[in-house]
């Protein structure tokens, strides 16, 4: 697709007054993959992709998208918020939700053209709440909500997509549909990263790691990545590891 | 009042006997009908206390330019309380901005500082005999029966002009309210949107404190929203409804400002709102009140 990495942060430092979220955090995220920012609370996972949207500003380091940095950079991003970051009671339906996501091509103004409904369409299907389309946000389960939200993502077809923990609190059925549809866009080329809070799934789920502690405890392949070392290194050491007693969980 | 006394001013008032009561009538719901519209954004973003504090920091400016230019002109009674309604919102930004102090006491500060500032000028100012004129008595709770034709052109104007602004923009708007992450990565411009909202939010304020008065002008910009959210699901309507119960509490506070003696405009505007609110929160589908229900809501 393209030569630069999706996400090129380097040096990157972010203060709150005198606590440093993130010190001097260098790390890439490749294209045609799945990615996973772990740490412990307060390890800075949330602030790192606040820092890639431009919602914090950097004190030090740069961050590149696409080889582009600025507003510019954002044109191919597609930000998944965590559910509890939005208004639920917003007087919204699904279909609007949906709909923002061609805010981009559609512009501010314009009426929608039949691409735009296409895609809208498409990504309500995808994620299977066509059925919702008119239903307010307010009167959605969180697994829905989710969704919705994940459905405006589609619908902007993105090259980058930032999700802030998406499988919190969604039933067992969203969480399957979400991988899903990550694994697609992954496949179609697509660079995925996600703050991701259950290092049991992380195996499972994901081809790169991103282990954060403030600044990057250790990237790679999940495979050579994802150990106990690096892991007790992340939480300090304060992190219990419980092994099931059989092996070959799926 | 008597029945029959009532009946004869309610003539009066709809059949447009006096200019001042018409002048009162159409600034009074075009303040309602604007406040309830640039209010919906200010309450979803849960700012309704910075309007607040807006609205009695406009005190100190409009009372300012009069002391200063000695007359009662619209312009720069409007600049001076657009400066120091700015100057507030910027404080609370700063104050709270600064992590030290808390969002809520820094409205609070900022509205008691400039609010006292006002008061102060205020009793300054009613000391000089073109006070009465000038329409001072009216600024703490509304006179609407006291605008003046041009006043009423300024204020057609501008509240005409947001209207259409806020129409147009209605798509960025609603995204950058609902989830501004997302907003900028769509190519929002925050910042700008941002100014743009807090300066409407200000210019609002500014242009009905004639009519509402700067005590209670912040009711107006969130009852009438809060209203709507009970009832409404959807954007567009919510921004028709708040309209809408805005221009109705407008054009009810007028009639009984006129017919009942003594009583400003401002409060009267603020409780037919302030009813509507109280109906709509008992009777929504959601309502904590138990009543009778149609049907249930739906919520799997």
């Amino acid at each position: 697709m393209t030569d630069a990495p999706a996400i090129d942060v380097r040096d990157l430092v972010v203060r709150y007054g005198e606590h440093v979220a993130l010190d001097g955090v260098t790390v890439t995220a490749s294209v045609g993959r799945l990615t996973a920012v772990v740490g412990p609370n307060g390890a800075g996972k949330s602030t790192l992709l606040n820092a890639v949207m431009g919602e914090v500003r950097a004190d030090r380091g740069t961050i590149e998208v696409f080889g582009a940095s600025g507003p510019r950079a954002l044109r191919r991003v597609t930000w998944v918020p965590q559910r509890g970051a939005v208004d639920a009671d917003f007087p919204v339906t699904v279909g609007d939700v949906v709909r923002q996501g061609r805010l981009r091509h559609a512009g501010w103004f314009r009426r929608f053209s039949r691409d735009d409904h296409e895609a809208v369409r498409a990504a309500l299907e995808r994620t299977d709440i066509a059925d919702l389309i008119d239903r307010p946000i307010s009167a959605l389960s969180g697994g829905q909500l989710q969704r919705t939200f994940l459905a405006r993502a589609l619908a902007q077809q993105g090259d980058l997509y930032l999700l802030d923990e998406p499988f919190v609190g969604v039933d067992a059925a969203t969480e399957r549909a979400i991988v899903e549809v990550l694994r697609e866009l992954r496949d179609g080329g697509a660079a995925v990263v996600v703050v991701h809070h259950d290092l049991g799934s992380v195996p499972e789920l994901f081809d790169d790691v991103i282990l954060l502690n403030r600044d990057v405890i250790a990237a790679g392949p999940v495979s050579t990545t994802f150990n106990e070392a690096n892991l007790q290194r992340a939480w300090g050491g304060r992190l219990v590891v419980l092994r099931e007693p059989t092996a070959g969980a799926s | 009042m008597t029945g029959a006394i009532l009946a004869e001013r309610t003539l009066e008032f709809v059949t447009f006997e006096y200019a001042f009561a018409a002048r009162a009538l159409v600034a009074s719901v075009l303040v309602g009908a604007l406040c309830g519209l640039v209010g919906t954004f200010m309450v979803l973003r849960r700012m309704s206390l910075i309007g607040d504090a807006a609205g009695h920091a406009t005190l100190p400016g409009v009372v300012g330019a009069f002391l200063v230019t000695g007359s009662k002109a619209m312009a720069p009674l409007l600049a001076g309380g657009l400066g120091t309604a700015l100057l507030a919102t910027w404080v609370v930004e700063r104050v709270a901005g600064g992590r030290r102090t808390r969002p809520d006491a820094a409205i609070a500060v900022s509205l008691a500082v400039f609010f006292g500032l006002g008061l102060v000028l205020l009793s300054i100012a009613q000391r000089s005999p073109t006070a009465a004129q000038a329409g001072l008595n009216g600024i703490l709770f509304g006179n609407a029966a006291g605008v003046t034709t041009p006043q009423l052109v300024t204020l057609s104007v501008i509240a005409l002009t947001l209207a259409a602004l806020v129409l147009a923009l209605v798509r960025p708007l609603t995204v950058a309210t609902f989830d501004p992450s997302f907003a900028r990565a769509a190519g929002v411009p925050l910042h700008l949107v941002r100014a743009g909202v807090t300066l409407a939010l200000t210019l609002a304020v500014v242009v009905s404190i004639h009519a509402v008065g700067v005590v209670l002008v912040a009711a107006m910009l969130i009852t009438p929203p809060s209203t709507a959210l009970l009832v409404t699901r959807r954007m567009p309507s919510a921004l028709a409804v708040s309209a809408g119960i805005g221009a109705a509490s407008g054009a009810v506070g007028a009639w009984i400002s006129f017919v009942v003696d003594g009583v400003s405009t401002g409060p009267a505007m603020v409780l037919v709102a302030s009813a509507a609110f109280a109906l709509a929160w008992v009777f929504a589908a959601d309502s904590p009140v138990r009543l009778p229900r149609r049907a249930a809501r739906v919520t799997s």
